[in-house]
């Protein structure tokens, strides 16, 4: 896998990380997620991707 | 713009994960039986423990197929199997043919997925080595989530942890829940009693964490210093590490003391299995039983006991696959009811009562878990003290106290009394760790007896009195 599919998956999985972190009722979930989405951005970073500074920030 | 932490359904759900703490005891039960299969399969193909234990028993994995034969097929597996696992001869060699890294029993991840090292405090003086991997820490740090959603923590809280982030993994599983909560860690790490009580004052946090005795201890150098806890607004008390928290006497010092309430967590620092109390605050704890499966068997017989008999808790952890503790043997005595229904809504089994004693007597003074059996060696290493003793476990304001009765040898003069009950609380605090009351007595004081001689005496609440 290059490095352009990597960015492109990850974007995805970012994507649908935060469909389900933002509409789940399940706290158990939604926390689940937001460390699954840190974890995302971290990976993001390690690309040189653009982003904003934190998960937090839209 | 900044993303709001947690989306208000979540953010106003009663429960923590509604799914799975009020799944019907059938459906509970067949996800159970699934995850024993896989986790039996998974340390019989990557330990050698358990493909020792169940070679030796006869048995393959995939022959486990039911309940009866978990029961009664299945090998229980002990501390000592550990132990004996663990001075196996594993371990990693270096250049040379040096031992680089310590032996972990039942390891069944390679070292490179260890995260965590801890050990076990080796009152006994066997300590287990303990390693988690990252994805235990995870689970784990899942199991208290429950109990503490269910009383109203919630992101943006924060736990003050009274302990010094040592060896010992108990409270280290309270942080670990606390990062999955969203829930501030104020770190009380390497500071005085009263540093501690200072920074609570000046922090106010929403939770205090520690164990039950030091908790108490606070309270009293508190008073000492003319500081009153209740002012630092704390909601809620816990921890673990001994039992404490539902001993009715110490609950209502603590929660009179912090003027917070108390939730107890009843936890295992070997197979890391966390029990806890609901919101309801019920007189015991909940098995989490997304976490691990537990049942209760008569400690002789080893035949599971009828639901809401007492027997010892035998427990199965998902939550620490790094080493499998499969079908372990806790030797805590507990009541286990397997549907509930006191309103919390849980439909997990509850243990009422929380642990109503020990199979072996084992017993925690100030924080130490002292066996009985321990006692009576060191006791032979006394000189002038006679094979006449008896061991008294009593409850006093809360608190588990043991005295050691021991008669005199014959040739001993009365006067050197003194000097034997010196010499004997010197050597229980210098190899348990925690000093014993010794009282020497004449020759002959104690009964003897015909048949079995009975050297322990539990005057503990009759509940609290172990079978047999």
């Amino acid at each position: 896998m290059d490095t352009d599919e990597t960015l492109e998956r990850l974007l995805r999985i970012e994507e649908n990380i935060r469909a389900i972190e933002d509409s789940t009722p399940v706290p158990a979930l939604a926390m689940a997620l937001k460390h699954m989405e840190a974890y995302c951005h971290l990976a993001l970073d390690h690309l040189g991707y653009e982003q904003g500074v934190c998960p937090e920030e839209e | 713009m900044i993303r709001p932490f947690l989306n208000p359904r979540a953010a106003s759900n009663r429960h923590w994960n509604e799914y799975v703490q009020t799944m019907p005891r059938a459906k509970l039960d067949q996800w159970h039986l699934h995850r024993i299969q896989r986790l039996i399969k998974f340390a019989y193909d990557h330990t050698a423990l358990y493909r020792r234990l169940y070679d030796q028993a006869g048995i393959k994995p995939e022959e486990v197929k039911t309940w009866d034969d978990f029961f009664y097929k299945v090998p229980y597996t002990d501390k000592p199997d550990f132990v004996q696992d663990q001075q196996g001869t594993g371990g990693q060699q270096g250049r040379g043919g040096v031992q680089t890294r310590p032996y972990f029993a039942a390891q069944a991840l390679d070292q490179q997925h260890m995260l965590y090292y801890f050990q076990t405090t080796g009152t006994t003086g066997q300590f287990l080595r303990e390693c988690f991997s990252f994805y235990d820490t995870i689970k784990a740090g899942d199991e208290y989530c429950y109990g503490f959603w269910d009383v109203g923590i919630r992101p943006g809280d924060s736990f003050y942890f009274c302990f010094p982030w040592g060896l010992w993994v108990g409270l280290w599983h309270v942080y670990w829940n606390c990062k999955s909560l969203g829930c501030t860690v104020y770190s009380g790490g390497g500071l005085s009693t009263e540093d501690r009580l200072r920074a609570i004052l000046e922090l106010r946090p929403t939770v205090v964490a520690g164990t039950p005795t030091y908790l108490l201890h606070m309270l009293n150098v508190a008073k000492t210093l003319g500081l009153d806890m209740r002012q630092a607004g704390a909601k809620l008390i816990t921890g673990g590490g001994e039992p404490g928290f539902n001993v009715p006497v110490t609950r209502q010092a603590l929660e009179t003391g912090w003027g917070a309430e108390v939730l107890d967590c009843y936890g295992l620092s070997e197979p890391v299995v966390g029990h806890q109390e609901c919101g309801i605050h019920p007189g015991g704890v909940h098995v989490i039983e997304s976490c691990f499966h537990a049942f209760s068997v008569h400690p002789e017989t080893r035949e599971p006991v009828p639901d809401g008999e007492i027997g010892e808790n035998i427990v199965t952890s998902y939550s620490h696959t790094m080493q499998p503790f499969i079908k372990y043997r806790t030797h805590d005595l507990v009541r286990g009811i397997k549907n509930p229904d006191h309103g919390c809504g849980w439909t997990w089994a509850f243990l009422k009562g929380g642990v109503l004693g020990r199979t072996d007597f084992m017993t925690v003074i100030r924080g130490v878990n002292v066996y009985p059996t321990a006692v009576e060696e060191l006791l032979g290493q006394v000189p002038g003290a006679s094979p006449y003793y008896e061991i008294h476990l009593s409850r006093l304001e809360g608190m588990d106290h043991l005295l050691v009765k021991v008669e005199a040898r014959e040739d001993v003069d009365p006067q050197a009394y003194a000097g034997i009950t010196q010499e004997a609380e010197a050597l229980y605090k210098k190899q348990i760790g925690v000093k014993l009351e010794v009282e020497v007595v004449p020759p002959q004081t104690l009964p003897r007896y015909e048949l079995k001689t009975r050297r322990i005496f539990d005057h503990r609440a009759q509940e609290a009195r172990p079978l047999g």
